[in-house]
């Protein structure tokens, strides 16, 4: 039995649940045999709008997605070929390059650059899809391809299909229900009937009242992640602590780098921020050698490493914070800006460096300057008073 | 007047030899350079504030005159150190001929130690290809840091602090030209603070004049402890006190408000370290600490995140 995801796929290209404009320019480039990259949240529908036309236009449709080697060798076997050459029985072609943003630096290498070179020169329409493609590794092929979003799937759009599934497997719903669990997969069609399948099972619809377990990657807070590794000294506790958090490692690093001293001290403390200081070596680690895997040692050091610093179990409730690193540092940019500009325009009269003005001559000028006698130097007044303070 | 001569230090800045304080012997060769018209590039070192720059600008306007500004580059490495400068801005002044003169212009290149190699290897092309046309002045702290190539195409001067018997002349010589009294004991207290260094006894000495028309020896040490703050002490007895938040909280406003990196704050950190009022077995702790952080530093990308851990680890030394 196929899952419901599967069974109740559009079956035409009016079904799909997918923005007509976005689709209608699709079919122009389709039908211009030029490229197009198309981008849009999971569940957008990106790829089966692709089949579905295929299907419909009966294209051979040539496909490349995640799950196969991409690298320079392999897209030319699969797609350099058949990019010129005739199908088999004169059919019309329509490559698919699923999921750009999973093309890897490492494994994949040279694959985007060989891929980049052919776009262009195809024969048969190209269409590539991604779920962020504003980032730098695909600048370039953005630069030749047609950029469509593709929309998160509109609630109203969810319900309908929802319904649809509803009467055919003969299961009783309330509009609320549907509504309810459409609203809460943030526009992804598919995980929305799955979602069905899974609250239906026993014959009928049982929402629970708030998020739960069976819903899927159902975030963390960062402040339970801590609450864990300060309090516990348990390994089952800790393990996987930071796994469906927001926050990435960086950020990670940052709360507890705040947090730390208000709960451990002393060989607490020092074993602690000696654990976050092995991480940050990693971290350097992974952008010298692009070794992600070193990204492991990086968690495990911010939980077990954090979570171990101690001897006993933490009691009590602390409050955690934000860590104010990140804005003071920006505030300061701010301030900074002023003593720049300072710099910029003295530094040369004086015959320094800007950053031996800095050194060797603003701390007298801040002092003439406190006590309001500084000569005229040319400065703006809010550069003077800058000086004051 | 020019705005910049208000600031003291431009205002006295020598502009003939005669002028100059100090450095008798090296002022007496490069000048007879001068005067044969035939100089070869210069390597200027020793520390600073006491007179590369003034030197070079001496030259400048000994060789041109009034036009020694058209016939003069001035840069600094320190802000741009990248190759490019060498290949652009340098090697674009370098191919024309000096205004009004057979002499070939000047270029200086202050802080040279923080060329990169790189920069430096194009530099050492550079002095060959436009020796017809161009003399270079380089200066730096230390000359070790320059690729033996380019020490090897200088005359090199290494400058000493300034004797005390120079630094009290200038001090007097400026007392009278803008009507301050300096005390005997403040002259000595100048010295003592500037170790040789005459930017630093001239900054002082107007700062001090902004309060009063008497110099004494209050007022300088009093300028120049608001100058350099113990502010890393502080910071550093916080953390050995078990202080640890308040510790990282001002050496965090300390790296903000100056500017510096976590490299610059380990350097001053460890030299600090030895000053400090301690057991030695402490301080020697402290400094392998210190060492090891330095080391993470490096091989980190956080460098905050590696002050605190050294901080943190400061905090087990107590009693």
């Amino acid at each position: 039995m196929k899952p419901w995801c599967e069974k109740y796929k559009a079956e035409s290209i009016e079904d799909l649940a997918v923005d007509p404009s976005s689709l209608k320019k699709l079919m122009e480039i389709i039908d211009a045999k030029g490229v197009a990259l198309i981008h849009g949240p999971t569940g957008s529908g990106k790829t089966s709008a692709i089949e579905m036309i295929a299907k419909e236009k009966d294209f051979e449709l040539i496909e490349m997605n995640a799950s196969d080697f991409r690298d320079s060798e392999n897209i030319r076997r699969v797609i350099g070929g058949s990019l010129q050459q005739q199908s088999l029985f004169k059919r019309k072609k329509l490559i698919l390059i699923d999921e750009l943003n999973g093309i890897s630096g490492r494994e994949d290498r040279g694959g985007l650059l060989f891929l980049n070179k052919l776009l262009g020169k195809n024969k048969f329409p190209v269409i590539m899809t991604a779920e962020d493609p504003f980032t730098k590794k695909l600048a370039a092929t953005r630069k030749k391809s047609k950029v469509i979003e593709f929309n998160a799937v509109e609630t109203g759009r969810i319900v309908t299909v929802l319904k649809k599934v509803c009467e055919g497997e003969n299961v009783p719903y309330e509009e609320d229900d549907l509504k309810t669990i459409a609203r809460r997969v943030g526009g992804d069609i598919r995980g929305a009937i799955n979602d069905l399948q899974v609250h239906s099972i026993l014959g009928k619809i049982e929402l629970a009242e708030e998020a739960e377990d069976n819903e899927r990657e159902r975030e963390g807070t960062i402040l339970d992640a801590l609450r864990l590794v300060f309090k516990s000294r348990k390994w089952e506790n800790v393990s996987g602590v930071y796994n469906n958090l927001k926050e990435d490692h960086k950020e990670i690093m940052l709360w507890l780098e705040q947090n730390i001293p208000a709960e451990y001290s002393d060989e607490e403390l020092y074993n602690a921020y000696m654990s976050l200081s092995k991480a940050d070596i990693f971290n350097r680690r992974i952008m010298r050698w692009q070794h992600w895997r070193y990204l492991v040692y990086v968690y495990n050091l911010l939980s077990y490493g954090v979570a171990f610093s101690k001897k006993d179990n933490k009691k009590g409730f602390v409050p955690y914070k934000r860590s104010d690193r990140p804005l003071k540092i920006w505030l300061n940019n701010m301030k900074t800006m002023k003593r720049k500009s300072i710099c910029d325009k003295l530094a040369g009269k004086m015959h320094s460096s800007k950053k031996g003005f800095v050194k060797k001559h603003l701390p007298y000028l801040k002092l003439m300057a406190r006590n309001g006698r500084l000569p005229d130097l040319g400065l703006s007044p809010e550069e003077v008073e800058w000086l004051t303070k | 007047m020019e705005d910049s001569l208000k600031i003291w230090t431009e205002k006295y800045r020598p502009n003939k030899f005669s002028e100059v304080y100090g450095h008798k012997k090296i002022v007496k060769k490069v000048k007879a350079f001068v005067e044969k018209g035939n100089m070869p590039h210069l390597l200027l070192a020793g520390p600073a504030g006491i007179g590369k720059t003034t030197l070079s600008l001496v030259i400048a306007k000994e060789l041109f005159g009034d036009n020694w500004r058209s016939n003069f580059l001035e840069t600094n490495a320190s802000d741009e150190r990248g190759i490019d400068v060498i290949r652009n801005k340098i090697k674009d002044f370098a191919r024309t001929k000096a205004v009004d003169t057979n002499l070939p212009k000047i270029i200086y290149l202050d802080e040279c130690d923080s060329l990169t190699k790189e920069a430096q290897q194009a530099l050492r092309r550079t002095m060959e290809t436009y020796s017809g046309t161009a003399r270079f002045v380089l200066s730096c702290n230390y000359s070790s840091k320059l690729i033996d190539p380019i020490q090897s195409r200088c005359a090199v001067f290494r400058f000493k602090p300034l004797l005390k018997e120079d630094i009290a002349e200038l001090v007097d010589s400026i007392a009278s030209a803008e009507n301050l009294k300096v005390t005997d004991d403040a002259r000595e207290a100048l010295f003592d603070v500037s170790g040789g260094d005459v930017r630093r006894v001239v900054n002082t000495m107007q700062s001090c004049s902004v309060v009063g028309d008497t110099i004494d020896k209050e007022a300088v040490y009093e300028v120049n402890n608001f100058v350099k703050p113990k502010d890393l002490d502080i910071v550093l007895l916080m953390a050995i006190d078990g202080k640890f938040v308040e510790a990282r909280e001002k050496l965090l406003k300390i790296m903000l408000n100056n500017g510096l990196s976590g490299m610059d704050i380990i350097k001053q950190i460890q030299s600090e370290i030895l000053r400090l009022d301690l057991e030695s077995e402490v301080k020697l702790k402290m400094i392998e600490k210190c060492g090891e952080t330095e080391f993470r530093l490096v091989e980190g990308s956080d460098e905050f995140i590696q002050l605190e851990a050294m901080l943190a680890s400061f905090g087990l030394f107590k009693k």
